[in-house]
């Protein structure tokens, strides 16, 4: 089923909303300047491995659309 | 500066929403990487179809993560998403964007038939194939996505180029 259109932001039109929206999202990802670098270390390697395991679980799921 | 917010952990948000039944399709940073272009992303994004019972079900696995409205870490509720475009909610398991599918082919149909399927022990679900991923990126259009394009070209050669409305008309 499609949106109805006035229900979605992926079309073109809301440059705006998707800035505020980043916007957010990088101001809380944003780490603490006195964040020790091991604790982002740790969390930069908790990601990679978090991709490893996708990109496996992808290869497992047999690699290609569904279509 | 408020703590940051957990790393997301695509498993356990994908779990929850399987466990409420509800239809999603993993896009966004996680299905860049699932396309094998591997890059950082700290936040997890589903695609849902626009259905009131499907919603629902969203909302009932947003909140077995401990989900809250991000923007006023409000209790979730349905008017939250019910009627709207996107929702962004903080959870254990890391920020999760909820965004309703757009207009052919970005709606939610067409990306879930296209979807690669991510099988983890005991735990399978959808992923947004190539030609989904080069659409909502060059919906997008900002640094971050020409440089997933010009990343995925470098892997798969000439990219799909789907025409979508308003963009390539």
């Amino acid at each position: 089923m499609a949106a109805r259109g006035k229900k979605t932001l992926l079309e073109p039109g809301h440059d705006a909303e998707w800035a505020k929206l980043n916007r957010e999202k990088r101001r809380a990802l944003t780490p603490a300047p006195d964040t020790p670098i091991g604790q982002l270390l740790r969390r930069g390697q908790d990601l990679s491995a978090q991709a490893i395991g996708l990109l496996r679980a992808v290869e497992r799921g047999g690699g290609s659309s569904r279509a | 500066m408020a703590a940051v917010p957990p790393e997301p952990k695509l498993d356990e948000a994908a779990a929850a929403f399987i466990d409420a039944g509800a239809r999603f399709v993993v896009i966004g940073g996680f299905a860049v990487i699932a396309n094998r272009f591997v890059r950082a992303t700290e936040d997890v994004d589903f695609l849902v179809p626009d259905d009131p019972e499907n919603d629902r079900r969203v909302l009932e696995a947003l909140r077995k993560l401990d989900g809250v409205r991000m923007r006023d870490e409000a209790p979730l509720r349905d008017e939250h998403l019910a009627d709207q475009a996107h929702l962004r909610a903080l959870t254990g398991a890391g920020i999760i964007d909820i965004v309703r599918g757009g207009l052919p082919p970005l709606d939610f149909d067409t990306v879930s038939g296209e979807a690669m399927n991510a099988a983890y022990d005991g735990l399978e679900f959808p992923v947004a194939g190539l030609r989904s991923v080069v659409g909502f990126k060059r919906l997008a259009g900002r640094p971050r996505d020409r440089n997933d394009l010009i990343g995925l070209e470098e892997i798969y050669g000439e990219l799909p180029n789907d025409p979508l409305p308003g963009l390539d008309d």
